[in-house]
């Protein structure tokens, strides 16, 4: 109930609504071939290609979506004082912080779900309408990472202020986006700054080996098990951090 | 939490665990493996090239990426083993005796070609695997002539990291000059089918060189020599691995540029790279008989009488 409330508030806000369109927007425009991605001068027009660069593009900017939608949910029902309201009824902190978390994660997987009926578009207008049952695998699959990083920000949110915690989750997100990138760094710098680079790629989630394994099934490879279950430990420590963290009742 | 939650809650995080633990890499990557695979299948084509006993499966393949070393034994077996370099490497190593071909996964030289503008495809990354596993055959067979080529010339580390060519050749615009037309003429060779507009190219070739050794120092010449045999002979036997995989990407990626200056030691790769195709072009049976103790240009004259 608090979360169904949660959501629907979340998706009525003139922010949440306006950032989907123009994402909505840039991304049909990326994949329905009228602008050209290139890479070193080269265009990229190969289904399996322009489908692997727009279907990163969105998780990306899906992650990006989570962390922003996520990140003031809780801190806002402290600052209207609701939780007054609900934690008097005998609703205990866990339930009550659970389902905010809950409603982040949905609202999260919607605005992602937009983004992917973009996938599907561009899907249609090359012709692989038989093949959209794969994008509804990849959206399960990218949908732990989102739901990671929902989770992750919700948990932040909850343990400290709103700049700290946007600071921290950005970053996280960031570097777990481009895991990759930060993963050559590491190999070609050594010593101790690799080994630094090294140990936080450790701990960090790598959100983009998420989003490689379902970019996988939609161009019909077979996908890898192990970034799945990460993501799903990922999530379920953000869960347990929510479940577990009591916030002082008058805290703002 | 009630008991049964704890309970419930600790059997979700320790089965997820488990599944991440379970699933984790303990080895080659498909991705490596396939790359590994693809430069095996390349052995005909390398037995064409005419360099006797040089085989890929003398030597197992290393895939580093800088936290681990996966290695692949030439019966295929795999195994994981501690980095024996920390950054990112491809070279030749010396593992007690016998040398190992080292190269980065082929994850981390794809992200590394993004951000220059690239792509590093599995055919770059087994055309890597023959350059370096020349090297290997290069230094199992005739490592005495390869050191003969420093002989009596102590160099630091910097020197060969590209420190004393740079600085060489920074400071001298006419030796700069003089290079880039060696080059060129080199590149118009390796194509020409004609031998005396070939053996005129090389007389001009001469000339130039001369002219332009007396520009650098002697160190700087030493290093020329021994980038030219070792880094030389293997490039060209990464282009023809190339062209054997696809005429399309040796054109656009080594015909192109080979008349083309560059920076650091890769003019070298170019210069040496060119005088085998040269030499390819008057007697492409040299190799039988090649032992790295001189640079290939030499034999060329010699060849030509110039």
């Amino acid at each position: 109930m608090i979360a169904a409330t949660a959501i629907r508030e979340k998706i009525r806000k003139k922010i949440f609504i306006a950032v989907m369109v123009i994402t909505a927007v840039l991304t049909l425009l990326l994949s329905t071939g009228s602008t050209t991605i290139t890479v070193g001068g080269e265009p990229l027009t190969g289904f399996g290609i322009m489908m692997s660069v727009v279907f990163t593009v969105m998780h990306a900017v899906s992650c990006v979506m989570a962390v922003v939608i996520s990140l003031g949910t809780i801190p806002a029902e402290y600052e209207r004082r609701t939780h007054h309201l609900i934690l008097t009824r005998g609703v205990s902190q866990a339930r009550y912080h659970g389902q905010l978390t809950l409603a982040n994660v949905g609202a999260s997987l919607i605005s992602h779900a937009v983004f992917m009926a973009g996938a599907a578009v561009y899907m249609i207008s090359q012709g692989h309408a038989s093949d959209l049952h794969r994008l509804l695998c990849a959206y399960v699959i990218s949908g732990i990472s989102i739901a990671a990083v929902s989770c992750l920000s919700s948990a932040l949110s909850l343990t400290m202020g709103k700049l700290p915690a946007g600071l921290i989750a950005g970053t996280v997100t960031l570097a777990g986006i481009t895991a990759p990138l930060l993963k050559t760094a590491q190999s070609m710098a050594g010593g101790f700054a690799g080994k630094l680079l090294g140990a936080a790629l450790f701990v960090l989630p790598d959100l983009n080996s998420i989003q490689s394994a379902a970019a996988k099934l939609i161009t019909g490879g077979k996908t890898e098990m192990h970034p799945i279950f990460t993501g799903l430990f990922y999530t379920y420590i953000f869960v347990m951090i929510i479940m577990i963290y009591k916030r002082k009742a008058d805290k703002e | 939490m009630k008991a049964a939650n704890v309970i419930i809650s600790a059997a979700v995080g320790i089965s997820l665990l488990t599944g991440s633990v379970m699933t984790s890499a303990n080895g080659v990557s498909k991705e490596d493996m396939a790359c590994y695979d693809k430069a095996v299948s390349l052995q005909q084509d390398a037995d064409s090239l005419g360099f006797e006993g040089f085989e890929l499966s003398d030597y197992p393949v290393v895939f580093c990426d800088g936290s681990s070393d996966y290695v692949v034994k030439p019966d295929r077996s795999t195994e994981k083993r501690d980095p024996v370099f920390s950054t990112l490497a491809a070279t030749a190593y010396d593992n007690d005796g016998h040398f190992e071909v080292i190269v980065p996964v082929r994850s981390t030289m794809g992200t590394l070609s993004m951000i220059m503008g690239g792509e590093w495809d599995e055919a770059h990354q087994a055309s890597t695997i023959w350059h370096e596993a020349f090297h290997c055959y290069q230094l199992t067979n005739y490592r005495e002539n390869i050191e003969g080529l420093t002989e009596g010339h102590i160099f630091s580390e910097d020197d060969f990291s590209e420190k004393l060519i740079n600085d060489e050749y920074a400071k001298n615009t006419k030796a700069k000059e003089l290079l880039t037309s060696q080059l060129e003429l080199l590149a118009q060779s390796a194509e020409e089918t004609d031998i005396d507009k070939l053996r005129e190219n090389m007389i001009e070739y001469k000339k130039i060189d001369e002219q332009r050794r007396q520009l650098i120092s002697e160190d700087a010449q030493i290093l020329e020599d021994y980038y030219t045999v070792v880094e030389g002979s293997a490039y060209y036997v990464e282009m023809n691995m190339t062209k054997a995989q696809s005429e399309e990407t040796f054109e656009k990626e080594y015909s192109e540029s080979l008349g083309k200056y560059k920076g650091g030691s890769a003019k070298y790769y170019s210069l040496g790279g060119a005088q085998c195709l040269v030499l390819d072009r008057i007697d492409s049976g040299w190799k039988d008989s090649y032992d790295f103790s001189k640079p290939v240009i030499e034999i060329i004259y010699e060849k030509l009488g110039v």
